[in-house]
């Protein structure tokens, strides 16, 4: 009688996890938002994103960046011509990740603050109100014609570009160990080069 | 000489001393660990929710009429889209967590001259009624634009029904692209 519920039990859970990972969705994606990324006018943020199929069939998509206008926007919310991503277009399988490049570049001539989104807070769950430009991803099974996708948030702060002591400064914190190191081998070089001619004269 | 390298080894000593107490002090750690799960897109599924849908086709309807018995490719024509009170989904639209439901149809060839609106709503109930749908509906008229439908999709929330509204001109047909798109709220 133990063991014919035993078994029992033990069918009842291999049906129960198959049937929990019989339910498979679409795309997966690695990230579902791009806020308050950090650069300076001029300069390019560059990012890698993943996608990964779980649908049995192959499925056909592409990436797309839109603008969501909202009355009363000012300039800073539609940074839309700032980004590409590549490779444009994508078939992908059950089990298969693809890394996509993307590429956010800031142009010369824009001053420093929040750009993309209204604040900092875009990401966060219950902040959809302040989102303004978006990554698009959506696909479809091969030759269908409905779409299913995700909308992700992306904004940029744009920071002053730094001065060239800045610059330096950072360089030195960034290599401080290397550096003391040279200036001791140097120091050493220079005592060893100063006492060769010394005993030459003597 | 001497003092020289007495110096020498006293800056060497002072090097080691500043490298040995940064990894002491890095050494003086805790680890912790947090990790976050992949975002998934809405799949598009039969009105059973077990099959991938790939297309949506609404049946032909008199001029100036509203078309309310789309069919997906999985059940056929045989099982349109019904209202009332044992009411069925054109499709289930599954996710695993809840967002915000955008849409957008795209012209193919035609879809302009032929359709007027399209109309969709997503609900858990399964006795949605017609006059439900149209409190509740949200409406497309632009073709080509993502479009918030102020309706969320949830676990639960996965019956979505859509009608169009078509044209007062006869013996027109058209084809477009539905993009369903999630947004975390």
């Amino acid at each position: 009688m133990f063991w014919k519920k035993f078994a029992l039990f033990v069918i009842a859970l291999v049906v129960i996890f198959f049937v929990s990972h019989s339910i498979v969705l679409a795309t997966a994606v690695d990230r579902n938002g791009f806020c308050n990324l950090e650069g300076s006018p001029g300069q390019t943020i560059k990012l890698n994103i993943t996608l990964e199929g779980t649908t049995p069939e192959e499925r056909t998509g592409f990436w797309d960046v839109f603008y969501k206008k909202v009355a009363g926007d000012n300039e800073r919310m539609d940074i839309s011509s700032w980004i590409t991503i590549q490779p444009k277009e994508y078939t992908i399988k059950q089990g298969e990740t693809k890394v996509f490049n993307l590429e956010i570049k800031i142009p010369k001539n824009v001053e420093p603050g929040l750009w993309g989104a209204i604040s900092e807070e875009a990401c966060k769950e219950g902040h959809s109100n302040d989102r303004r430009t978006y990554l698009i991803f959506k696909d479809v099974i091969t030759g269908g014609h409905v779409y299913s996708g995700l909308l992700l948030p992306i904004s940029v702060k744009v920071i002053k570009s730094p001065n060239l002591l800045v610059r330096a400064m950072n360089f030195v914190k960034q290599n401080l160990l290397t550096l003391v190191l040279a200036i001791v081998v140097i120091i050493l070089l220079v005592i060893i080069l100063a006492r060769r001619p010394a005993r030459q004269v003597k | 000489m001497r003092k020289s390298i007495l110096l020498l080894t006293g800056n060497l000593i002072l090097v080691l001393v500043l490298i040995v107490s940064v990894t002491v002090l890095a050494a003086n750690t805790a680890e912790q660990q947090a990790s976050t799960k992949k975002a998934t897109t809405i799949a598009i599924k039969d009105q059973s929710g077990a099959t991938d849908v790939s297309t949506i086709t609404f049946p032909e309807g008199d001029p100036g009429s509203e078309v309310t018995q789309p069919y997906n490719n999985v059940n056929g024509s045989g099982s349109p889209q019904v209202f009332g009170a044992s009411s069925t989904p054109v499709v289930q639209l599954i996710t695993s967590t809840t967002y915000n439901l955008w849409w957008k149809v795209s012209e193919g060839s035609g879809w302009d001259t032929a359709v007027a609106d399209e109309n969709c709503y997503i609900t858990d109930s399964t006795g949605v009624t017609k006059s439900t749908f149209d409190t509740n509906k949200s409406t497309l008229s632009t073709w080509g634009t993502q479009t918030n439908t102020g309706q969320q999709v949830t676990t639960s929330k996965k019956y979505f029904y859509l009608t169009i509204d078509l044209e007062n001109v006869g013996g027109k047909s058209g084809t477009s692209t539905l993009e369903v798109l999630g947004e975390t709220p």
